[in-house]
């Protein structure tokens, strides 16, 4: 299988921050999350992957070129936060200031996405709520022939309903098996509903890679009154309350804890949140 | 390069009504100053005008969008610096247009002949490659906000001051004939004096051009 992504051994310092020595691969076809706390380092890592930011060191590849390779960029569309749009346009602006540079560009398409997504062609970029402006930049990014999607924080200030409904859009996106999704969030619920593989990175430096369901049925959430000592050494992300305790534990580990001890499955947020809790506790 | 150009114009699309303030400036200015003063008013203005591409790039973080554009860093600024050029040229050809209506009514009148208005033409030339020399690079590097004082206001402070400096110099040692001198040496070696302005102000383009991509290149967002 080719990968889409390739990202090898990527560092860049900023005063109080830095990457080290990031990789990892997306395989084409897939959708991967990146997932991380706030100042993790994947908006840096995906501003690089996007040519907007440059790496101490390390390489990028995307869809088989070099990051830096202009040619490559017609069939890699970015997503960001809020799209970054001249706010005096509208829809139809758009149309004419961007179909110049993509060979692929579909109008006929692209209008028909206006249309589904109940976008006003002649409604100005600044009046559109934030969900409909990100539907109008998936819009444009859709109206274009493209194999790699790049979504930094895309539903950040979304409601549940706008979320779903940008779901459902990157999953019709995922259909033809040679698009690619690196889904770079903080809400990680969104990716139980989407992602193939999971990427978690940690202050700058990536702590797994692998598929989703290998995460959620590597570990279980533990939760007891005590945790016998020598358990204590395999709990993730241990809490002691009034009660008792909870914490995160990889299911070969899980043996051997006392009657009354429950255990329930993970979900990739529960992953994340034990195991940045786990970082906080060291 | 052109769908660069187009996009930077759409993207101006709410500035544009400035432009009908600089007509107005213009056709004020050269009825109480004279129409010589009109070519290098309009290349002036239309110049500033230019800089409001920097302005929107900052209010709409355009700057993501033209790097995730399949263009090179280098095509954005090539760009940028031709959109300048076709501004200043239509403020040359809108100085020009205006001298015979700004005659009709201004006090201070002034007919040259085709020798002065290659003069003009090349001066206002002159002019915008002394302004994208000194301004440009500030906004590339810094961005509008806060490459506005650096890059904008103590440029033209300082060419306002270097004006008033000649004139004073020009009254006080010469009795006021330094310009009128000038003008008369230019008449008179008119090739030379044009050619090596030209040239210079080529020079003067090809160093800011090169600063600017320089500076993006390396530019992060």
């Amino acid at each position: 299988m080719n990968n889409a992504i390739e990202v090898q051994d990527l560092c860049k310092a900023y005063p109080g921050f830095s990457l080290k020595n990031v990789s990892f691969t997306v395989p084409q076809g897939q959708c991967c999350g990146f997932v991380g706390r706030n100042g993790a380092g994947k908006s840096t890592t995906l501003r690089i992957m996007a040519g907007l930011a440059f790496p101490d060191s390390g390489e990028v590849r995307l869809l088989g070129r070099s990051g830096r390779d202009i040619s490559g960029k017609e069939e890699v569309a970015v997503l960001f936060d809020q799209p970054c749009f001249q706010e005096d346009w509208t829809p139809v602006d758009l149309e004419k200031n961007l179909h110049p540079f993509y060979s692929s560009w579909d109008s006929a398409r692209y209008r028909d996405y206006l249309a589904r997504f109940g976008l006003d062609p002649k409604k100005k970029y600044k009046n559109l709520s934030r969900g409909m402006k990100q539907k109008l930049a998936m819009a444009v990014h859709l109206s274009h022939y493209t194999r790699l999607l790049l979504l930094d924080e895309p539903m950040g200030g979304l409601d549940p309903a706008a979320r779903d409904e940008l779901l459902d859009i990157f999953r019709e996106y995922l259909v033809p098996e040679d698009r690619t999704i690196l889904f770079s969030t903080h809400i990680t619920s969104d990716l139980e509903r989407i992602a193939d593989k999971i990427v978690y990175i940690q202050e700058g430096s990536i702590c797994y890679q692998g598929s989703r369901e290998e995460l959620v049925s590597s570990y279980c959430i533990v939760r007891g009154g005590i945790l016998p000592p020598e358990k204590q050494r395999y709990a993730i992300g241990l809490r002691q309350t009034a009660s008792g305790y909870e914490c995160l534990m990889a299911l070969e580990q899980i043996g051997g804890l006392p009657s009354g001890t429950v255990t329930e499955s993970a979900s990739i947020n529960d992953v994340v949140v034990f195991w940045e809790r786990g970082e906080k506790n060291d | 390069m052109i769908r660069l150009l187009k996009l930077y114009w759409s993207a101006m699309k709410g500035c544009r009504v400035k432009l009908l303030l600089i007509l107005v400036t213009l056709f004020g200015t050269g009825w109480i100053f004279g129409s010589i003063v009109l070519v290098p008013l309009a290349v002036y203005l239309l110049f500033s005008f230019s800089t409001n591409s920097f302005f929107m790039d900052e209010k709409g973080e355009l700057n993501r969008l033209y790097l995730t554009l399949p263009v090179s860093r280098r095509r954005v600024v090539s760009a940028r610096y031709l959109l300048a050029l076709l501004l200043s040229a239509a403020g040359i050809a809108l100085g020009l247009i205006l001298m015979p209506l700004v005659n009709l009514v201004s006090r201070s009148k002034w007919y040259p002949d085709l020798r002065w208005v290659l003069a003009l033409v090349l001066f206002g030339f002159f002019l915008h490659a002394l302004m994208s020399l000194f301004i440009y690079p500030v906004l590339f590097w810094r961005g509008y906000q806060k490459g506005k004082i650096w890059g904008i206001y103590i440029p033209v402070i300082l060419l306002a001051a270097v004006f008033i400096a000649v004139m004073e110099y020009d009254i006080l040692i010469y009795g006021g004939t330094l310009v009128f001198d000038l003008l008369v040496y230019i008449s008179e070696h008119v090739l030379t004096v044009l050619g090596g302005m030209f040239a210079l102000s080529i020079l003067l383009l090809a160093a800011s051009w090169t600063l600017s991509a320089r500076i993006y290149a390396r530019k992060e967002f």
